[in-house]
């Protein structure tokens, strides 16, 4: 079942998007896409890294929206705007990007394998830290996750 | 050579954007931008017919370390440390 999730972070280095296991399903992560809110203050571009970790950090709970409103609610749970980070693991971005502030980034799996894949353990999964501002004033990120 | 895709698309302020394709590695599930079609191939595991990062490439030198089989080694080990407390 597909999941959205939407998580949104204005300071760095903080994480905008947190999206965490249980020991029950592993998330698959198959989009997501950046883009900024508000006025840019200036065309320098913020950095965002999506990274594995093995504790959550404290965020504001996320309700996941099943894209048929039929799915029951989504086992895994995420986070937006974490005031304490998650653990980061050494080594493990998936992803680092550097994005204009008036533009937009999207990436999307064409296929299963492609998919980004969190275990099932408690605490562990993915989470996008904004590591640099740049002229962005609020940091979106919506990410699309199968469970 | 077809698997493990993705692609990348970036719209600029102007409305036009610039799609690109990628590929998730088969051993450390990360994404990187496919290499072009005339270009030297970057990495290519045999056992998972897939392709791989030059850092796995480099870490591994031709042997399969599966991520489905890492991850699976993984969640075994955790289930186990939170069993021994």
């Amino acid at each position: 079942m597909l999941y959205t999730v939407v998580g949104t972070q204005t300071a760095a280095a903080k994480s905008a998007l947190g999206v965490t296991a249980t020991a029950a399903v592993r998330p698959r992560l198959v989009a997501f896409t950046a883009s900024n809110i508000g006025t840019v203050s200036t065309d320098s571009a913020f950095q965002l890294q999506l990274k594995r970790y093995t504790a959550a950090g404290t965020s504001t709970a996320v309700t996941p929206a099943p894209g048929d409103s039929g799915d029951p609610a989504a086992t895994f749970t995420a986070g937006s705007n974490h005031s304490a980070e998650p653990t980061y693991t050494a080594n493990t971005t998936f992803k680092d990007v550097a994005v204009n502030p008036r533009s937009t980034w999207r990436w999307a799996a064409y296929e299963q394998r492609a998919e980004l894949v969190a275990p099932a353990t408690a605490a562990n999964g993915f989470g996008w830290l904004l590591n640099a501002l740049g002229g962005a004033t609020t940091v979106n990120v919506d990410a699309e996750v199968m469970q | 050579m077809n698997q493990a895709r993705g692609f990348v698309t970036v719209t600029g302020p102007d409305g036009r954007s610039v799609t690109r394709e990628t590929f998730t590695c088969c051993h450390c599930n990360s994404v990187h931008y496919t290499p072009p079609p005339n270009a030297q191939e970057v990495g290519f595991c045999h056992r998972c017919f897939a392709r791989e990062c030059v850092g796995c490439a480099k870490q591994l030198s031709g042997r399969c370390a599966a991520f489905e089989r890492r991850i699976e080694a993984y969640e075994r080990r955790q289930r186990m440390l939170a069993a021994v407390g």
